[in-house]
């Protein structure tokens, strides 16, 4: 099994994981349903905790709303941003659920790379005895990818902001490519903490793999990047000369419906394939060299208990 | 990751005592995954699936319990022409014993079992005339216990001179060799020859028209 990539291996990776996609689309459809009413049920939970958690700490319902009235000055004042980044480090943790909701895709991925079918009713397994880890798994990917990002535009706001357009588009570019690397770089995140990892383990063999196969992590990952985003590009063009009402309006509907349908393709088909794509990938970059010597005559035993 | 990665060649005999690998073992699912299937050879998620009727999920997250314990591991990687990648796993030892020591400081009746099955076993001798009373059976107990801890402590460290030849046997021969070998250093140990007489003994004077 080859672990390099060519253009032939990506074709595979790609076309593997969109063929099983499309053969359990139901499955996951399910599975993702079953999922995400778990996950919403959860962080409601979570938020319903919170607040009674608030109140009494707050000495009731009306502390806790002066408390909330009284962050506004925070949220509108000059450190508006770090309050909304405090925050955000707060409600992180009450976001872990849907993080495991896109680590059980990968349960589901893995169940299919290594026998062609899964069943939705299996997500609910993954969910309860991978849902620390995946949840860990998901604030590393959040804070890795987000982070520097949420990090940049502090410094800007606090440094008076961004003047020229040159400039615009240099952030603009440098945001980019850091969240198609760092996000890139964690592809095997998931897949690894499927296959029985702790979290920190995870992280360092996504970053081992994404270095030592390079074109193989990131080919797939580009690839399925292109798949999801590229039929959009025209519609960022095209949209000011397709807005409903203008001499073009009956094209622009048929245009945004083609928009629709795809938008529908990448979350029932291509979503679930880049799970199946990259377990593949993991599981051939994680293969090991057999060290068991062929029997010629296995099972023929000569001697018992002499 | 340049250096090829390799896994331990599947050992003849190994003797599990820690008392948390005993009780994954207890697991009727998990205990039919290693002694029914993977001793004999490697086989993937969807053999086993079929094999035992369970959905392959299921049988992932036995394996990883087993992996984690260290009785299992993955063997090789496969790609099939439909593009699945199927893992191989197999058992690390051809032979399993639980050891009656690390069985007997478990709780959940693990500990239970393991005296259950010694009264057993001893009661069952009668099929080949060895009769044991029933106030006998402590006492039997009592000698044939340290005896089984010793052949397992004995048998399991069969030392091995040149490894790398080792390895390259085939499966059968070595496994002939090492019952050879077993036999051999047992009976070179005394501990163990003091033993089996003091059994042997008890064995003799409970055989039937004696």
């Amino acid at each position: 099994m080859e672990k390099r990539s060519d253009l032939k291996t990506l074709v595979d990776d790609v076309t593997v994981g969109i063929k099983y996609a499309a053969k359990n689309i139901f499955t996951f459809l399910l599975g993702l349903i079953g999922i995400l009413l778990v996950t919403a049920v959860f962080i409601v939970l979570f938020m319903i905790v919170f607040i009674f958690g608030l109140m009494l700490f707050m000495g009731g319902p009306a502390g806790m709303i002066a408390f909330f009235m009284s962050l506004e000055t925070l949220f509108l004042g000059p450190e508006a941003v770090t309050t909304i980044g405090f925050f955000l480090l707060i409600l992180l943790p009450f976001l872990s659920p849907l993080f495991v909701a896109i680590g059980v895709l990968f349960g589901m991925g893995r169940e299919i790379v290594e026998s062609e079918g899964a069943n939705a009713e299996g997500v609910f397994t993954w969910y309860r005895r991978k849902f620390v880890p995946l949840a860990i798994g998901g604030i590393i990917v959040f804070l890795v990818v987000v982070g520097p990002i949420f990090l940049g535009v502090m410094i800007l706001f606090y440094t008076g902001g961004v003047t020229s357009n040159i400039t615009n588009a240099f952030l603009a570019t440098i945001t980019t490519l850091w969240v198609i690397i760092a996000s890139g770089s964690l592809t095997m995140l998931f897949p690894s903490i499927i296959d029985g990892q702790s979290a920190f383990e995870a992280l360092k063999t996504t970053l081992r793999m994404s270095h030592t196969y390079f074109d193989r992590v990131f080919s797939v990952w580009l690839g399925y990047i292109g798949i999801l985003i590229l039929p959009f590009v025209p519609a960022i063009f095209l949209f000011p000369v397709l807005l409903p009402g203008s001499v073009f309006s009956g094209i622009s509907i048929a245009f945004m419906a083609l928009m629709g349908i795809w938008a529908l393709v990448d979350i029932l088909i291509i979503v679930p394939a880049i799970s199946i794509s990259l377990s593949r990938v993991y599981l051939i970059l994680s293969a090991i060299e057999p060290t068991e010597t062929e029997d010629e005559h296995p099972g023929i035993s000569f001697v018992g208990g002499i | 990751m340049s250096k090829k990665t390799k896994v331990k060649p599947m050992k003849d005999l190994e003797i599990i005592s820690d008392p948390k690998t005993i009780k994954v073992l207890f697991e009727p699912t998990r205990a039919d995954i290693v002694f029914k299937f993977l001793v004999s050879g490697s086989m993937t998620v969807k053999q086993l699936s079929d094999a035992l009727g369970k959905n392959p999920g299921t049988i992932l997250h036995h394996i990883d319990k087993l992996k984690e314990v260290g009785l299992v591991v993955q063997e090789r990687t496969e790609q099939t022409v439909t593009g699945i990648v199927q893992r191989y796993y197999r058992a690390t030892a051809r032979e399993f014993r639980l050891g009656i020591g690390g069985m007997m400081q478990t709780d959940d009746g693990v500990a239970q079992f393991a005296k259950d099955r010694l009264t057993t076993m001893i009661t069952s001798l009668s099929v080949y005339g060895i009769q044991v009373p029933q106030e006998e059976v402590d006492g039997a107990m009592q000698i044939l216990r340290p005896l089984i801890e010793r052949e397992n402590a004995v048998s399991s460290n069969l030392p091995i001179l040149d490894e790398p030849t080792y390895h390259k046997l085939p499966p059968s021969v070595r496994d002939d060799a090492s019952r050879i070998m077993r036999r051999f250093i047992l009976e070179e140990d005394s501990q163990y020859r003091e033993l089996r007489e003091k059994w042997n003994t008890f064995l003799r004077s409970h055989r039937k028209g004696k």
